[in-house]
């Protein structure tokens, strides 16, 4: 049962010789082959994952010194470039994708010495909350199947709750790698922007993706966020600085938490705002001191996001036309109904209206009334963060106001649910980093998410708050086995 | 939003429309996002690049590409002489 241990265990039981790669990467394949067919995470599946354990054993034999991580198995995001496996975006328009290059994430994981299980699930493009939006299949929270895993990396925080991987690499735009951390009960990392490359992350909004690393531990976490964190010149919003080294402390005392009073009232679900404050009562009583304030700016930050993203997509997503890569219709009458129709066929529902939508606001006489009152309400939600860390160290709040919902829920009302996302935009919208670590369950057995933002570049306090809860509550037990 | 912008920024943006029920919800939909962006508070001041994130981006250098031409071609639905190939810009019959 190795798949049960943390990555730092496990690193430790591999230095030791206590077991191998290859056994590790074995239990977590019986894991897969046991359950893959109930949860539904990934893609595609790495055939050569076995032979390139045994590699790691075959160099830790000879005496190689290795990275601490070499010989994990971590899942990565299908919206992150893999030669050597597809990179689908879970969209018909990428359906046979091969990458020629490897994300700088992955290169920096490959020669860490990690081994990559395969790609998981998502929503299309990393457009949605819940992983529905995937044309390929859907993925189920195994903390209840009838439940969603969230999204839009709900495959990689399905996986690591279920057992199937040890680590996992998601992607957050807006709050995508947060809240299905939430929602599966395992944590889950927004770096500051610029923190980690973003180049062979398949774009969404340049200006609010980037990618974050996925783990059942905060320890874990953080050792994976040292190993992808770091500047690179292949990406020009990446910061020039050296990859976070964190040495892990659980110090809390004289730390400031403001608690802000627009994210527990109306719309919150009761249980979810209950184990939140129990959380930070725990802080607390370790010498943090909680603060009460008002953050008036972000009530607009849902609406804020969604036209900022939406713009920006409608430009990225430009490039799908069937010309150099992808789908293409087999409507070739001509070269604007190959544009068409490769388009209409290869986008989803919920794709399609984003671009819309984002052409819509970037219009003439609508950019005006849209375009840039979004930014102008990003830029208030910046400053009006950058005064209150002058006087809090962390901002708390939950994740997710809701926990985990059914299969279907708001499908028709895509206003509710973009709504939803009301506790995770900000922190992208002023390109601050902020961790969501699991705080409890509600009555039906679902997690709840705490969610700590941080100043830009202040990870470690994130994590050394996040740390020292987790080690006064122990570290969130994986689901019961999952129903046959 | 009315209808027929709708239709227009779709025809704009290379999406057609199955039928006209999709056409409908979508404009539904549309009309819904748009009153959630009218909440926006009024544009204060210009906006300029300096607003717009806050960062410093690097030097504009180039960054060699080290991929084989014909690995980029590889994933290109039609090649022809080393060049990506597209159906004749005019055909005599109409859109799908």
């Amino acid at each position: 049962m190795l798949y049960r241990y943390s990555a730092a265990e496990l690193s430790r039981m591999l230095q030791r010789r206590e077991i191998s790669a290859e056994e590790l990467m074995r239990s977590i394949q019986e894991r897969m082959g046991s359950h893959e067919n109930i949860i539904g995470a990934y893609l595609s599946v790495n055939e050569n994952a076995l032979a390139q354990a045994k590699e790691i054993d075959t160099r830790r034999a000879k005496g190689e010194t290795l990275h601490p991580l070499a010989g994990i198995p971590i899942a990565v995001k299908d919206n992150i470039c893999t030669r050597e496996l597809p990179t689908t975006c879970a969209s018909q328009m990428l359906s046979k994708y091969r990458s020629p290059f490897d994300a700088t994430v992955v290169e920096r994981i490959c020669r860490a010495g990690m081994i990559i299980t395969g790609k998981t699930n998502l929503d299309e493009f990393a457009m949605g909350s819940s992983t529905e939006t995937s044309c390929f299949k859907r993925t189920h929270n195994p903390w209840n199947l009838q439940r969603v895993p969230g999204g839009s990396s709900g495959g990689s925080a399905a996986a690591l709750s279920a057992g199937e991987t040890i680590l996992a690499l998601g992607s957050d735009t807006g709050g995508s790698v947060r809240q299905p951390a939430s929602f599966c009960g395992v944590v889950g990392l927004l770096p500051t922007y610029g923190r980690v490359s973003r180049h062979g992350l398949v774009a969404f909004a340049s200006s609010l993706d980037q990618i974050g690393p996925m783990a059942r531990s905060v320890e874990d976490c953080a050792m994976l966020f040292s190993v992808i964190s770091g500047g690179d010149a292949r990406d020009a919003t990446c910061v020039r600085i050296p990859p976070m080294e964190y040495t892990f402390h659980t110090n809390v005392r004289g730390m400031t938490i403001g608690v802000p009073e627009e994210y527990f009232g109306e719309g919150t679900d009761p249980y979810v705002a209950e184990s939140v404050k129990k959380a930070l009562a725990l802080l607390e009583a370790q010498g943090a001191k909680l603060t009460s304030i008002s953050l008036p700016a972000s009530r607009n930050a849902v609406s804020a996001y969604y036209v900022l993203s939406s713009a920006e997509a409608s430009s990225n997503l430009g490039r799908y036309s069937g010309v150099r890569f992808g789908y293409r219709s087999e409507n070739e009458r001509d070269l604007t109904a190959m544009y068409s129709c490769t388009r209409s066929e290869g986008f989803g529902e919920e794709v399609r209206r984003r671009i819309l939508l984002g052409a819509y606001v970037l219009s003439a006489g609508c950019r005006e009334q849209f375009y840039q009152r979004a930014q102008t309400a990003r830029n208030q939600i910046r400053a009006e963060l950058e005064e209150t860390f002058h006087r809090c160290d962390l901002i708390a709040m939950p994740t997710a106001p809701q926990c985990a919902g059914y299969f279907g829920e708001n499908a028709k009302h895509p206003v509710a649910r973009y709504r939803a996302d009301l506790c995770t935009v900000t922190a992208n919208l002023a390109g601050l980093p902020a961790i969501s670590v699991p705080c409890g369950t509600t009555p039906d057995g679902l997690p709840v998410g705490l969610q700590l933002m941080g100043r830009a570049f202040d990870e470690a306090a994130l994590f050394t708050a996040a740390h020292a809860y987790e080690c006064a509550v122990g570290r969130f037990p994986m689901p019961e086995e999952v129903a046959e | 939003m009315e209808r027929n912008e709708l239709v227009a920024l779709m025809r704009l943006m290379r999406i057609e429309p199955e039928n006209n029920e999709e056409i409908e919800t979508l404009l539904q939909e549309m009309r819904a996002i748009s009153a959630m962006a009218e909440e926006l508070p009024q544009a204060e001041e210009a906006i300029s690049q300096d607003n717009l994130c806050g960062m410093q981006l690097r030097e504009d250098i180039h960054v060699a590409c080290e991929i084989p031409q014909e690995v980029l071609l590889s994933n290109a639905p039609a090649v022809v002489d080393d060049c990506f190939a597209v159906p004749k810009t005019i055909s005599q019959g109409g859109e799908c």
